[in-house]
């Protein structure tokens, strides 16, 4: 952005000699008083209106994506979930909230879409929570009454570093943050609600003719004259007329004022396909007021476009009209810059909730293994159980496989893309095991895996709260390494959990007596946990070896000793233990599986744990918040093994005692 | 004599010796994983990684360890014995033999990295050029001579391994014919902060010029450690001077003997490459609207024996030239604008087993998957026999 010096100077100066009491209230904003905002939404979204608003790319974190996707993060941040209930009782998805908070602000200021984990926090600031539940939602106009109070406490809280601050603590930061961002979003078109007031001089009743008041789209595009207009003014000096210079500042710093709140969403794409940023509304103002010039056509009519869709959406049919026509002008400049081809594409991704589908048809299995269970004869229900488990396989593969397309990169490049890519191949592996021994094991580990591992995907996707196909951090722009030792190193991981989960059935089976007596089928158990284990130390060290290579191609050393490359060693050394110790005969059937177990908190700790510790080069990792999930799985883990070595004392000690 | 040979042998080549090397090795990086969080990696590799014996400590316990080193050390015997030399020739264990020979060159490797490479970086602001690439943590004392026609000259360099082992009851005292004088290393000091010395407070340190040498603790990050040291210079007849040398001093210690003037500087340990490196420009892109770097590169002019190369280095695309690697590192300054002058950071390496890893990651990944594919046929068709019969 370029700022030429002498139009710079020029706006200072009519800053600088405008009188004080120009200066406008700065309280005078939406959220000071909910009540303000005129229009209520009377009717439901139309389908057409809400699958177009969906598909408005947008610029955010580095790069374009839809509004859909924007929202849908956003709400997820605050909500914890991707859908509100209105008072009203209207179930409102990411992209109708959105329009609500866009262009009903008053109505969106009572949503309840705001999580409150604890009764502690609304303590704190003092808000009343009678009829609540001790974790449950609040609207902005309940947590308002708070809202000085909310900040004064997150200010002082966001100094302390976040580990060190307690959970109440923490929550208050977040929810001071999520205010923030809604009181960003509901302010967002307010420059398009508030006509500026043109005609309190005559040097701008010639600019502007007979109008008493324009939008910020026409003040703008009369920047040049409002330029000259100064220009003369200051070539006037003292005999300039007071009222001029009065009136021409405070319409420049109206301008200021009024765009000044459309700062959260960058939905205005340059022509120029050489400017890699799109601009917000507030930039376009702020350009033409520093550079005295006139903002391109292109986003004059984008402004102008959102400024019309503000004016039309008390009436329906008119809003749709003004929505298709902004969208088609976003559309074009943003297919103009290749900036267009994916969006239609993620509005499908996300849609289509592939991952949930997946998970749910992973439970659908899970029930047919169980019922299996019980009626061992019915054959249909097996066939089922399979029939699930490859459909619930089959969505999450397309739903990696699209966001592989999207983002053309390889299937993992994110900590939230590992738990999915783990999931397809953990499940995969399960059903070729299946396949081979035809035990019903697999299937039932198939099932599991896949539910619990797209549970945890949930769960991580909620906890964070940020887009899950980000911008990538420069030494991870390569797919070739991504593809390789990334997704290599993922299948180690894959295998080692398989392993683990199939000697869960060994220790539990032997503990509880399952198939009691049947020798059978706890060998081959046991040779499902070794070859688990041997598939998943072929794809440990390479995978690791791989990455030293890449890590001496970016980093200029092959082994560093960092965090993450430990553990990744540790799963090798451990699975080597497990192979040299059967080899040697330290490790019998019994022994394997609880080692193996073992093997599958090495890996949570290699996957997990060492981006809990937040040192070393693998910065772009690094994640908080999981301790305590993973201490528990730990302990839960540490109780499954020893009670592995109950049933092995149970046993050898009956077997000594028949000797 | 030969029976024991022969046991000692078995030992060496055992499943158990290995199962015990390896939970050794499990636990010594686990702790050294862990251990990073408090002491930074360049202590903890020390310690842990790069030591033959250490002493962990659980709360009031010490408990001597092997170091990694040595570990390795003796996985090295342990494979080459058992799982090479003695391990039965035939082609259901050919998997394992190729993969333990895989290993053995990786281990190898390490060996050659650990003992013959050096690394460093080379740091230039764009139009600088450089012929020499510095230590992140190495120290060096340089004694160079400063003569009116050719400018400085250096005439002997002090490695700072051994002058850090200088303690004011056992000074090092360092000569050589290149130089007219003797320099002793009084103290050493691994972090320090060079300070003046005001009437209101005494020292337990000498006083030179006013100024003293203050320790500080090591840093987490060790190449932010100032290395600083007391140092007495005596020449040929007798006559000494004391100096204090600081890692951040940007001129050396003078002293004038025989009439000619010399410096002593302490700085990061340097070495030589035989061309020389110009950064011509430097560019760094972000991703829209945000502070997060999508990608950045810098274009150099190789120069060797006249002849000039236009090369380009950028992440994860580095140069390999005449044994030298040349990384894109990072860049700066922090939080520059973009009309500000940038410097380029390119960690420089030269490794004679550069490649050897990924030959090694070759011969491995070819073993197992030999080894589980034969295994995993062998399995589907005994489960086939079974469904049969």
């Amino acid at each position: 952005m370029k700022f030429p010096t002498l139009r710079f100077a020029l706006a200072w100066w009519v800053l600088s000699l405008a009188p004080v009491h120009a200066q406008h209230d700065d309280h005078e904003h939406f959220h000071g008083s909910p009540d303000q905002a005129p229009a209520l939404r009377r009717e439901a979204w139309a389908p057409e209106v809400l699958k177009l608003a969906a598909s408005i790319p947008v610029q955010d974190g580095g790069r374009v994506k839809p509004l859909d996707t924007f929202a849908s993060f956003a709400m997820l941040k605050m909500n914890g979930k991707r859908r509100v209930e209105t008072p009203q009782g209207e179930v409102l998805k990411p992209t109708a909230w959105i329009l609500d908070c866009l262009l009903f602000p008053a109505q969106a200021s009572h949503y309840p879409h705001f999580l409150v984990s604890t009764w502690e926090v609304l303590d704190s600031i003092q808000v009343d929570r009678t009829g609540k539940e001790k974790r449950d939602h609040y609207s902005y106009a309940e947590l308002s009454r708070g809202r000085d109070k909310l900040f004064q406490l997150a200010g002082q809280y966001s100094k302390i570093e976040e580990k060190n601050r307690s959970p109440v603590e923490n929550q208050i930061v977040h929810l001071g943050h999520n205010i923030l961002e809604f009181e960003a979003l509901i302010d967002y078109l307010e420059f398009a609600r508030r006509p500026l007031t043109v005609n309190s001089s005559q040097g701008l009743k010639e600019v502007f003719g007979d109008a008493s008041t324009e939008s910020l789209s026409v003040v703008l595009s009369r920047m040049p004259d409002l330029y000259e207009m100064a220009k003369s003014l200051q070539a006037d000096g003292e005999a300039a007329p007071e009222e001029e210079r009065t009136a021409l500042f405070e319409l420049l710093q109206r301008v200021q004022f009024t765009a000044q709140r459309a700062k959260m969403i960058r939905m205005l794409p340059p022509a120029d396909a050489e400017e890699p940023e799109w601009r917000t509304p507030f930039e376009v103002a702020e350009q033409a007021y520093m550079t005295g010039e006139a903002p391109s056509r292109e986003q004059l009519a984008m402004l102008a476009g959102l400024e019309q869709m503000v004016g039309l959406s008390a009436s329906p049919p008119d809003f749709q009209k003004a929505l298709e026509s902004f969208h088609q002008k976003v559309r074009e400049t943003s297919e103009a810059r290749d900036e267009y081809s994916k969006i239609e594409l993620e509005v499908l991704f996300y849609k289509g909730d592939f991952i949930y589908r997946s998970l749910a048809m992973f439970g659908g299995a899970f029930l047919f293994v169980a019922l299996g269970w019980l009626m061992p004869r019915v054959k249909l229900l097996g066939w089922a159980a399979l029939g699930f488990n490859l459909v619930a396989w089959g969505t999450l593969v397309a739903g990696i496989t699209l966001r592989c397309i999207i983002r053309s990169r390889p299937p993992i490049s994110t900590l939230y893309e590992t738990i999915l890519f783990i999931a397809a191949v953990g499940v995969l592996t399960a059903l070729i095991a299946e396949w081979i021994n035809r035990k019903k094991v697999g299937l039932a580990l198939a099932s599991i895996l896949g539910m619990v591992l797209l549970f945890m995907a949930n769960k991580y996707e909620v906890k964070e709260g940020v887009d899950t196909m980000p911008s990538l951090v420069a030494v991870l722009d390569t797919n070739f390494w991504l593809a390789t030792h990334v997704t290599i190193i993922v299948t180690g991981y894959a295998a080692g959990l398989l392993a683990a989960v199939i000697a869960h059935v060994y220790l539990l089976g032997k503990l509880f007596g399952f198939r009691k007596g049947n020798k059978k089928f706890y060998k081959d158990v046991s040779r499902m946990v070794y070859g688990a284990i041997c598939f998943g130390l072929l794809f440990s060290v390479v995978g690791t070896i791989l990455g030293g290579i890449w890590a001496n191609d970016s980093w200029g050393r092959f082994w560093g000793w960092d965090p993450k490359e430990n553990g990744a060693l540790l799963i090798c050394i451990w699975q080597l233990i497990m192979l040299h110790g059967r080899l040697g005969g330290y490790l019998k059937d019994h022994g394997m599986s609880v080692a193996a177990v073992f093997g599958g908190m090495v890996v949570a700790f290699s996957w997990w744990h060492v981006n809990l510790l937040e040192t070393g080069l693998h910065s772009y990792g690094f994640t908080a918040g999981l301790k305590r999930s993973l201490f528990t799985f730990y302990g839960i883990e540490c109780g499954v093994m020893l009670l592995g070595w109950i049933a092995w004392a149970r046993q050898s000690l009956r077997i000594q005692v028949v000797k | 004599m030969s029976s024991f040979l022969q046991k000692l042998a078995q030992g060496l080549a055992s499943f158990g010796f290995s199962c015990i090397l390896l939970l050794f090795m499990m636990f010594l990086v686990w702790a050294g994983t862990m251990e990073q969080v408090d002491h930074g990696l360049y202590e903890v590799q020390k310690k842990y990684f790069d030591s033959f014996f250490l002493v962990h400590r659980i709360g009031p316990i010490s408990i001597p360890l092997p170091g990694v080193h040595l570990l390795l050390c003796l996985m090295a015997v342990n494979l080459t014995i058992g799982g090479i030399l003695r391990l039965r020739k035939s082609w259901s264990r050919a998997g394992i033999l190729v993969a333990h020979l895989g290993i053995a060159m990786l281990l190898l490797s390490g060996f050659v990295k650990f003992w013959f490479a050096t690394d460093g970086h080379m740091t230039l602001f764009e139009g600088e050029n450089s012929a020499e690439y510095q230590s992140y943590h190495l120290w060096e004392l340089a004694v160079i001579k400063s003569s009116g026609d050719t400018g400085t000259a250096v005439e002997y360099l002090i490695d700072g391994n051994v002058a850090r082992e200088a303690t004011p009851s056992d000074p090092i005292r360092f000569e050589s014919g290149q130089i007219p004088f003797t320099v002793s290393v009084q103290e050493w000091f691994r972090n320090s902060r060079a300070l003046p010395k005001g009437p209101m407070f005494d020292v337990p340190v000498p006083v030179v010029d006013g100024y003293f040498l203050q320790a500080q603790p090591p840093e987490k990050e060790a190449e932010r450690n100032i290395a600083g040291c007391y140092v007495r210079v005596q020449d040929r007849s007798g006559h000494t001077t004391e100096g204090i040398l600081w890692g951040l001093e940007n001129y050396p210690f003078s002293v004038e003997v025989d009439g000619e003037f010399w410096g002593i500087s302490l700085r990061k340990k340097r070495w030589p490459v035989p061309f020389d490196v110009t950064l011509e420009d430097f560019r760094v892109e972000f991703h829209p609207g945000t502070g997060m770097a999508s990608t950045y590169e810098s274009d150099i002019i190789l120069k060797e024996g006249g002849v000039e190369r236009p090369i380009n280095i950028s992440m994860n695309e580095p140069l390999r030239y005449r044994g030298y690697t040349f990384f894109q590192a990072s860049w700066g300054p922090q939080g520059s604008r973009p009309t500000d002058r940038l410097f380029s950071t390119f960690a420089v390496v030269q490794n004679p087993a550069d490649n050897g890893p990924l030959y090694a990651c070759i011969v491995i990944w070819i073993g197992l998957m030999y080894h589980m594919l034969w295994k995993l046929w062998k399995y589907y068709k005994s489960q086939r026999r079974e469904m049969q019969s």
